[in-house]
C-alpha cells in the first residue's frame, strides 16, 4: 500500500508507534485546513498561523491519547477549536474586521474578471458578516459551509449535541442575513 | 516542505517537542473516572444524609403535629450545599470528559440530578444510616445542633423513659 492511501486514522497509528514521517504526511494534509479554517475563526492571519501551529504542537504531544476508532480529523479540529478559542479569550473577543478582506482575495482566477469581482464583493461583505457574529455561531458556519463538516463531525469538534449545531446554523444563517440586508445578498444564502 | 512543517519536524528531531506516554493519559482517564465516581457517591450520602437526619429528628409525627418550621429548623443545610457542590462538580466533569455532550446538557443535569436525589432517598429508607451512626468514625456525620433540644425546650432525654 502506498502512502498515499493511508488513511489519516492508520497514520495516527503509525505516529503513535514512533513513526515521524507519518506527522509530515499528517500535516501536509491538514496545514492548509487548519490555516483556512482558523483564519476565517480568528480574521488575523498571524494568529492562525500561531494557532495552527500550536494545534500540530498539542497534536503530536498528545497523539498517544488518540483513540484509533473515532476520526482523526475531528479530534485535530477540535484541538484547533480549543486553541482559537483560547486566543479569542486573550484578546477578550475582538475581532478585526479588516482582515476579512484578505480571506476573499483568494479567487478562482479562470471566472471572468466581472464574475470574480462580483464574487469577491460577495465574499468580502460574506467574511465581514460572519466575522461579526458570535463566535458559537460562527464556528459552525465555518466548519458547515467552508470546511464542508457534516453536522455529527461538527457536534463532535464542539462538544455540542447534533440538534445544538442545527440550531446554532439556522441562528447563524438569521444573523447573516440581518447583517447582509442592507447589500441585498441574503437571498444567496 | 513548508515552513510551519520544517519548524516542527526539527522540534522533534531536537526533542524540543516530546509525545506524553500512553500511560499519563491511561492514568489521567483513571483518576477523572474515579473522582467522578467518588464525587458521585460522596453526594449520594449526603442527600442521604440530608434526608435520614430530619427523619430521624422528627420521629414518627403525627400529620396534624407537622409544622414547615420544625422541619427547616432540623434539615442539616451544610450537608445539602455540599451535596448540590458535589452534583455541580459532577455534571462538569460528566460534560467535559465523557461523551455526555451529544445530549442536551439539561437532560443531562436533570437525569443525574433524579438518579442522585433517588439513590440518596433510597439509603436514606434502608437500615445503612443506622449501621453507620453507631460506627465510632462515622458518630460525627450523625451528630446535629437541634434548636428544639436545647436548654429547657423540646422534650428531653428522659421523654422515653416517663411514657
Amino acid at each position: 500500500m502506498s502512502k498515499e492511501k493511508e488513511t489519516d486514522e492508520q497514520l495516527a497509528v503509525m505516529l503513535q508507534k514512533g513513526n515521524k514521517d507519518a506527522f509530515g504526511q499528517l500535516i501536509d494534509r491538514y496545514e492548509p485546513a487548519l490555516l483556512r479554517y482558523t483564519h476565517r475563526l480568528l480574521s488575523d492571519q498571524d494568529a492562525a498561523e500561531d494557532v495552527t501551529q500550536e494545534t500540530f504542537l498539542k497534536s503530536y504531544r498528545d497523539i498517544q491519547g488518540f483513540d484509533p476508532n473515532r476520526k482523526f480529523s475531528s479530534w485535530l479540529y477540535r484541538i484547533a477549536h480549543n486553541q482559537a478559542i483560547d486566543a479569542i479569550r486573550k484578546r477578550k473577543g475582538t475581532v478585526i474586521l479588516e482582515e476579512a478582506e484578505s480571506i476573499a482575495s483568494e479567487e478562482d482566477i479562470h471566472d471572468d474578471i466581472q464574475n470574480r469581482l462580483d464574487k469577491k464583493h460577495l465574499r468580502t461583505k460574506l467574511d465581514t458578516a460572519i466575522a461579526k457574529i458570535p463566535t458559537k455561531y460562527r464556528e459552525t458556519v465555518i466548519l458547515r459551509f467552508y470546511e464542508e463538516k457534516e453536522y455529527d463531525e461538527i457536534a463532535e469538534i464542539l462538544h455540542l449535541p447534533i440538534g445544538t449545531v442545527g440550531t446554532y446554523i439556522s441562528r447563524a444563517k438569521a444573523e447573516l442575513r440581518k447583517q447582509l440586508t442592507e447589500i441585498n445578498i441574503e437571498d444567496y444564502l | 516542505m513548508s515552513e510551519l512543517k520544517n519548524k516542527l519536524l526539527k522540534k522533534i528531531e531536537s526533542e524540543d517537542l516530546k509525545m506524553r506516554s500512553r500511560g499519563f493519559f491511561v492514568f489521567t482517564r483513571a483518576l477523572i473516572e474515579i473522582a467522578l465516581v467518588a464525587i458521585l457517591v460522596a453526594t449520594i450520602y449526603l442527600v442521604n444524609l440530608a434526608i435520614y437526619l430530619p427523619k430521624r429528628g422528627l420521629g414518627p409525627i403525627r400529620p396534624q403535629a407537622f409544622r414547615i418550621n420544625m422541619l427547616l429548623d432540623i434539615v442539616p443545610w451544610h450537608y445539602l450545599i455540599f451535596g448540590a457542590i458535589g452534583l455541580g462538580v459532577s455534571f462538569w466533569l460528566l460534560y467535559r470528559f465523557t461523551g455526555t455532550y451529544k445530549k442536551h446538557y439539561l437532560v443531562m443535569v436533570a437525569v443525574v440530578s433524579i438518579l442522585v436525589l433517588l439513590s440518596g432517598a433510597l439509603l436514606a429508607f434502608s437500615n445503612l444510616n443506622e449501621r453507620f451512626e453507631n460506627r465510632p468514625h462515622m458518630r460525627g456525620l450523625y451528630m446535629m445542633d437541634d434548636p428544639r433540644l436545647g436548654p429547657g425546650r423540646g422534650m428531653g432525654p428522659g421523654f422515653n423513659r416517663l411514657k
